[in-house]
């Protein structure tokens, strides 16, 4: 019924280079054999995952599979699993005979852990059902794709999704708008925080809402960033990543013209908007790529906003303490633009715990009425009143403040921030 | 069913077309007056049995009613039922003593002027003819022609209008002693040619013209003028001088509307007729009903329709009947954050829930 699809993941290949998922048969495992031989029939482990399960069947590609009795060392093929679950297998994992295992597994299997996360909610409510069935198809063929449920005040239900990086997060949004026709609002990206509690718990945390008040240490993943550039726009890079909180590391010259640079930066910092920014400064030259090199300490602030005293889940930031001002601020006017007055003041603020650090104020309406209302025109005055109260019902009631979805997006729309 | 016990009357033709209006009008065509006049009563005979036998309100607007030529306008008003309150719509500068006359004649007794502003610069931005010498000339010849209820129209907000302009033509229109004024706030529709051309200047004032309304409201009734109505006010005396003609419309009573563009509202039906001046003399010339766009009030309309318009008089609307047209959840937030007022039965705005009474009915209705 459905064409196997290939997973998307590209990791490192050892012994198990692919999986791939055929409804009837469950996982298949596409394999070289390093050493020794497998037999159909004969019980596996995969070593860094721990899963067993009995090999259904072996087999080569010619170019079809096609099935043998065993595949031996050298040996390109696929190992029909009978899993159901992909995410039992990972690839780069190495699969070892129950009854004669390998002491070590082969070398250079990582263990991939999302890095960024963002919220994906369907733009139209209705349609939460079609993302969760799309998000599990997904999932069937992308082990590394993590989502669970997420409530937000602003954005109604959806998915906290993980990813391993900023072009698998693009990949993913782009098949499920485009393979599952879905309408989608992704919120500003985020890193995964380790967070030490002051009651000595460690967390992590993957949606700035759920960051801890109370923090004795985070940690924030760092990567290591290697851009590539005509060396008259070295100035522009270095001047980027030093906003950025990058720390330079070292700088070759490739040629006469171009350069490698090479930076430590927080992957937060990159998260946004950073290759657009990359691109245009040195008009369009840089080339790109980072590892992760693991999580640093940094001085990082959960940033609340506040409106009319209740504070927004939905909006809530983690920044570097640097920042956190200049953010606060940022927020607080964007929000003060978006939100139409009410009967009544309205503040909005950012604050760093119980510490304000910017505050406006939406000035209550004065006066809003249709001054003339007659025989005439009592019908477009019912229909504009009635158009009104359709507005309002569209907005999300913040405590007794209404807030238009717009407001919302407009700080955490992913291409609202991009078009800014 | 009894019939509509208020009659409006449109007489579209004006001199020049003002900027910000919105109204059917006719420029021109002095000609065509009287044959205008022919139809109306023609119409009138059409729609007879639809009226009381007893009316309480009779309204002529425009346009500008005075300026329609004086025989045909003495023929409609001879022609027409008599009523208690009978009101024309002028503009100063067509106010005459025989004009006045020939009004008082014609059984008027109540003169609607269209004063708008006392400054002469902004009444150029509105394209207005009359000057600030006309409206008090009109005033004086009304008062000796024996007119003891007159009404003046002014709107505020006009682009380049400062406080200081606001306060005096208030001060202007309270020296002349009127026992009702309606005030206005400009309304400048988007894609008009006047948003075009002053739009900037307004969002400019954007900011100041948030207070006029209550300046208003505050100037007017502290010389004593009663707050009726959202934008009508009218001397507070033993007489009550509020407008028996539009207090009908706000408590939802029906009414006859004759002439293009005019609305009727009868039975749970409204109609408007067609507003092209041709199309309305040649069906009455063939002793036809003009063509009209019909819309059915149902009763969930009704009832939306009394919570609107009841809630922009000052007093409580009666809740008798409304209560599938009011939303619980918002009447009572709205009555926590002081905006309207819940009695026995009945629904008031309080002062600040009528400044915001747009927006507040608004989120009433359910």
């Amino acid at each position: 019924m459905e064409q196997p699809q290939e997973a998307a993941a590209e990791a490192e290949s050892q012994r198990l280079a692919r999986l791939r998922l055929i409804e009837e048969r469950g996982v298949v495992a596409f394999v070289r054999v390093v050493d020794g031989a497998f037999a159909a029939g004969e019980p596996l482990r995969a070593m860094a995952q721990g899963t067993r399960f009995e090999a259904e069947e072996v087999g080569f590609f010619s170019p079809t599979m096609k099935a043998a009795e065993t595949l031996g060392a050298g040996e390109v093929g696929y190992v029909i699993t009978g899993l159901k679950d992909v995410s039992r297998l990972r690839v780069g994992d190495t699969l070892t005979s129950e009854r004669n295992p390998a002491a070590e597994p082969l070398p250079g299997y990582k263990d991939v852990k999302p890095m960024v996360f963002a919220g994906l909610f369907p733009t139209d409510s209705d349609e939460y059902p079609a993302l969760r069935d799309a998000l599990e198809r997904l999932k069937l063929n992308d082990a590394a794709l993590f989502y669970e449920p997420e409530t937000s005040q602003a954005l109604g239900f959806g998915f906290r999704c993980g990813f391993l990086g900023l072009l698998h997060m693009e990949i993913v949004r782009e098949r499920l708008e485009r393979e599952f026709d879905l309408d989608l609002i992704v919120t500003a990206p985020n890193v995964a925080y380790r967070v030490l509690t002051k009651t000595g718990e460690e967390v992590e945390v993957h949606n700035p809402s759920e960051m801890p008040r109370e923090i004795e240490r985070v940690e924030e993943p760092y990567i290591k960033a290697s851009i590539i550039v005509p060396k008259e726009h070295v100035g522009a890079v270095m001047e980027l990543n030093t906003e950025r909180r990058g720390r330079f590391d070292h700088m070759e010259y490739l040629s006469e013209e171009r350069v490698l640079l090479v930076y430590e930066l927080p992957l937060a910092e990159i998260v946004l908007d950073y290759y657009d920014q990359l691109k245009s400064r040195t008009r369009g030259y840089a080339s790109f790529d980072y590892d992760v090199i693991g999580f640093r300490e940094g001085k990082l602030e959960r940033v609340d906003v506040l409106i009319a005293g209740e504070p927004v889940d939905a909006l809530s930031l983690i920044v570097h303490r640097d920042g956190a001002y200049a953010r606060g601020r940022l927020l607080v006017d964007r929000l003060r633009e978006e939100i139409p007055r009410q009967f009544f003041d309205v503040a909005v603020q950012a604050a760093i715990g119980s510490r304000v650090i910017a505050r406006e104020t939406i000035k209550a309406k004065r006066k809003d009425v249709l001054a003339k209302c007659y025989g005439g025109d009592i019908s477009r005055k019912r229909k504009l009143l009635e158009q009104q109260k359709k507005g309002n019902k569209r907005m999300k009631q913040v405590g007794s403040v209404e807030v238009p979805q717009e407001a919302f997006l407009a700080v955490l729309n992913l291409d609202g921030n991009n078009k800014k | 069913m009894t019939g509509a016990r208020h009659l409006y009357v449109h007489l579209p033709f004006c001199a020049s077309r003002c900027g910000y209006c919105d109204f059917v009008t006719v420029v021109g065509r002095s000609g065509q007056h009287a044959a205008y006049v022919e139809a109306l009563l023609a119409e009138l005979e059409l729609e007879r049995t639809a009226l009381s036998p007893r009316l309480e309100s009779v309204f002529l607007g425009g346009g500008t009613p005075t300026l329609t030529e004086p025989a045909a306008l003495e023929r409609l008003l001879h022609a027409l039922p008599p009523a208690d309150e009978v009101t024309v719509e002028a503009n100063p500068e067509t106010v005459t003593p025989e004009l006045a006359a020939l009004l008082r004649r014609a059984g008027v007794n109540r003169v609607s002027l269209g004063a708008q502003t006392f400054q002469a610069r902004l009444l150029d931005v509105l394209d207005r003819r009359a000057q600030p010498e006309d409206v008090r000339r009109a005033v004086r010849i009304l008062r000796e022609a024996g007119f003891d209820n007159l009404s003046l129209d002014l709107i505020y907000g006009i682009p380049g209008q400062s406080p200081d302009d606001l306060e005096a033509d208030l001060r202007e229109a309270l020296a002349l002693e009127p026992e009702h004024l309606s005030c206005y706030e400009l309304e400048a529709k988007p894609g008009t040619r006047f948003t075009h051309a002053h739009g900037e200047e307004l969002a400019r004032q954007a900011d100041a013209l948030e207070t006029y309304f209550e300046r208003v409201v505050a100037t007017l009734t502290g010389a004593g003028f009663r707050w009726y109505e959202t934008a009508n006010f009218c001397r507070a005396e033993e007489r009550d001088l509020r407008s028996r003609h539009n207090l009908a419309y706000w408590r939802g009573r029906d009414y006859l509307g004759l002439g293009i563009g005019a609305v009727s509202t009868i039975g749970g039906s409204r109609w408007r007729t067609t507003p092209r001046l041709g199309v309305y003399l040649a069906a009455l010339a063939a002793g036809q009903r003009p063509p009209r766009e019909i819309e059915t009030l149902d009763a969930p309309v009704q009832r939306s329709e009394r919570v609107l318009l009841g809630l922009r008089l000052d007093e409580p609307l009666s809740l008798a009947g409304l209560h599938g047209a009011v939303d619980a959840e918002a009447l009572e937030r709205l009555e926590r954050l002081g905006l309207v007022e819940r009695g026995d039965d009945e629904l008031a705005l309080t002062e600040r829930g009528r400044y915001l009474g747009g927006g507040v009915t608004a989120e009433l209705l359910a």
